[in-house]
């Protein structure tokens, strides 16, 4: 007699598939309760502010060829890997990063369908994607795709040719209100459920203070965006309560694949963000050396966030005397421990480049800098 | 057959084993490269660096790689004119300069003294067409070698100059070197309105002449830009400047480099505490250097 199968497995729907290439794709449909999806629609209202307010550097084409890669690099994977037709719900939204943060110098405001070092952005794109699928010597990925591409494209092809946001989103008072309400509404609503708010506050607060130390300790930069260097109070207020270091801690450092799992340990983590920038913040003259350092944080936690649960990172292993060791015979183990020296070292040696000096303080030729 | 078919699996294997770790040989290459070790980045990815001018006179035409540094910049000045040739040519002459490739233009003033007075490059038509005496001056775009022909006009003076955006990076005098030179001043730029770097130091020269010397100079390029003494120090705002008494020493028209400028022999210097970057048509104090006497 045949043995039954039980009852919620017997009306169970199979799986819709599709054929595509020779092969069987099960369809994967998206969620409305997929918080990726939320956090898209908050980047995507703040795209939306950026060119309609708040004068971002950066063309749609821009944007749209950069998600639209990041998008199919991530659904050609999973179709070929995993054999599934799915929303890229994780490409659209490393491409959304991506183009929010990145810029090209150039461009301008305004210049809506302009390609201009669309090279850059879709290098971007690969990278993130490479590193995900390649960088994963444990279970998961180590690094956050969109967060560690944009410091290889910023460090490596450098400042003539790229930079990041600026912390000043500009004088359009209604515009950055808008924008901060945005971040305000869309972190609430997407952290909390996740249980990451305690995360980004933990680093808000530490940045603060840190923040606060340097200034009074006569740190300053310089910006294209001011002739004078910026110090004392606004250079706290530019670093604390920018709306790229809020958008930062939201929705950056809080990549729940990225990030440790238990709340303390998430808190720790947020923490530890903070004292990284803090410590990379501290030797930065240009505004470019102060967004590397921000993004580059992350980078170096990221590579230790098992710690923070009592676990061991996927790189390392413990060694018999004790201590961890990494596992050099391993190229993923490997190519993690290059990353990390290697945003820490070009991070540093960011400090004693005059170019960048020359660049933010307007002095080099029209079209090579912000 | 075993034997090649292993053979084969280990060169696969082998293979595969090989790429991740090429792959992460890529990656610390792009490390070290974003280090930057030597300006190499800046060397491959960066601005084009141009040869910045050595004078306000390009002998031979095109702008001299400088003695003193032999460095090129990727630094720019705002667009200024650099005198290629001067010379009084009898009609039937042809005068032939070349123009630097990042020039941005080129013009000619020209004056004739007798009857009509034809100038013209090549088989285009003419460039001027002009009953003499008359002067005015024509304009170009065109790179390289450039020919212009004479027709008529009796003894016609031609002054060619190319418009470039280059800095301009002159040697100092070698009058103030002299053991009889005196520095009167010296000041470094600081930021008012706008960007700015370098040093200024005032000389009176064993002949009496007083010179500025800039030394790697730069300001947020613009027209319109002039040097001003003030009676003001420590200025940080353009109101400031304003309301203090100032003394115009030299329109600026380059932005960027390092230069020698002779004083007007008319202006006192005492009284005088800084210089600025000024900018009349819109009010604005760009920089400022405040003079610290020495003599």
């Amino acid at each position: 007699m045949a043995a039954s199968l039980p009852p919620a497995a017997a009306t169970a729907p199979a799986p819709r598939t599709v054929r595509l290439a020779g092969r069987d794709l099960v369809v994967a449909t998206p969620s409305v309760h997929d918080p990726r999806l939320h956090v898209s629609m908050v980047i995507g209202t703040l795209h939306v502010l950026g060119q309609l307010r708040l004068g971002f550097a950066v063309s749609v084409a821009q944007i749209l060829l950069t998600i639209g890669l990041c998008a199919l690099l991530e659904a050609a994977t999973l179709a070929y890997r995993d054999g599934l037709l799915a929303w890229p719900a994780s490409g659209i939204l490393t491409g959304s990063g991506i183009a929010f943060i990145l810029r090209v110098a150039g461009t301008e405001h305004g210049d809506w369908w302009s390609l201009h070092g669309i090279e850059w952005f879709l290098l971007a794109c690969v990278l993130a994607h490479l590193s995900k699928y390649l960088l994963r010597p444990g279970a998961r990925h180590v690094f956050n795709p969109s967060n560690v591409a944009l410091v290889w494209v910023l460090l490596v092809v450098g400042p003539t040719r790229v930079f990041a946001q600026p912390l000043w989103w500009g004088e359009d008072t209604l515009g950055v209100a808008l924008a901060y309400v945005v971040l305000a509404a869309g972190g609430w609503f997407v952290l909390r459920r996740l249980g990451l708010l305690r995360m980004a506050a933990a680093f808000l607060a530490t940045t603060a203070v840190l923040a606060a130390a340097v200034a009074a300790l006569g740190g300053e930069f310089v910006a294209a965006w001011r002739p004078t260097p910026i110090t004392g109070i606004d250079y706290w207020q530019t670093v604390a309560l920018s709306p790229e270091v809020v958008l930062f801690a939201l929705f950056m450092i809080t990549d729940p694949r990225t990030t440790p799992r238990s709340a303390r340990g998430r808190t720790t983590f947020g923490v530890a963000v903070a004292l990284v920038f803090g410590l990379l913040l501290w030797f930065q003259p240009t505004e470019f050396g102060v967004k590397v350092a921000l993004l580059g944080s992350l980078v170096v936690v990221s590579a230790l966030a098992p710690v923070f649960d009592g676990h061991e990172p996927g790189w390392l292993r413990r060694g018999r005397e004790g201590g961890w060791r990494l596992r050099v015979g391993h190229p993923a183990s490997v190519a993690v421990a290059v990353v990390l020296a290697a945003v820490l070292v070009d991070t540093a040696v960011l400090a004693g480049n005059e170019r960048i000096v020359e660049i933010e303080r307007g002095l080099t030729a029209p079209g090579t800098g912000q | 057959m075993a034997d090649a078919t292993g053979t084969a699996e280990h060169r696969t294997g082998a293979g595969r084993r090989a790429g991740p770790w090429a792959a992460v040989a890529l990656l610390a290459a792009t490390a070290v490269f974003g280090a930057n070790p030597a300006g190499l980045r800046e060397r491959l990815v960066g601005p084009d660096a141009v040869e910045p001018a050595t004078g306000r006179r390009a002998d031979g035409g095109a702008p001299q790689r400088p003695p003193a540094t032999g460095e090129d910049t990727v630094l720019r000045s705002n667009p200024w004119w650099q005198q290629l040739t001067s010379e009084t040519v009898d009609a039937g002459a042809v005068l032939s300069f070349t123009v630097a490739p990042a020039a941005l233009q080129w013009r000619v003033h020209w004056s004739c003294e007798q009857g009509q007075m034809e100038l013209s490059s090549g088989p285009d038509p003419a460039l001027v067409t002009a009953p003499c005496p008359d002067s005015g001056t024509v304009y170009g775009t065109s790179t390289g070698e450039v020919e212009l022909s004479v027709t008529g006009g009796g003894r016609t003076g031609l002054v060619v100059e190319q418009q470039v955006d280059v800095p301009l990076v002159e040697p100092p005098l070698p009058e103030m070197a002299d053991d009889d030179a005196t520095v009167l001043a010296r000041g470094t730029f600081e930021p008012v309105d706008q960007s700015t770097a370098g040093e200024a130091r005032l000389y009176r020269l064993p002949d009496g002449r007083r010179v500025l010397r800039l030394e790697d100079f730069f300001v947020t390029p613009n027209v319109d830009l002039e040097l001003r003494l003030s009676t003001v120090a420590d200025i940080a705002t353009s109101e400031q400047y304003l309301a203090g008494d100032s003394v115009h020493l030299a329109d600026l028209d380059v932005t960027a480099g390092s230069m020698n400028i002779e004083l007007p022999p008319e202006v006192d210097l005492s009284g005088f505490a800084s210089l600025v970057v000024w900018c009349e048509p819109v009010l604005s104090a760009y920089a400022t250097a405040d003079l610290d006497g020495e003599g």
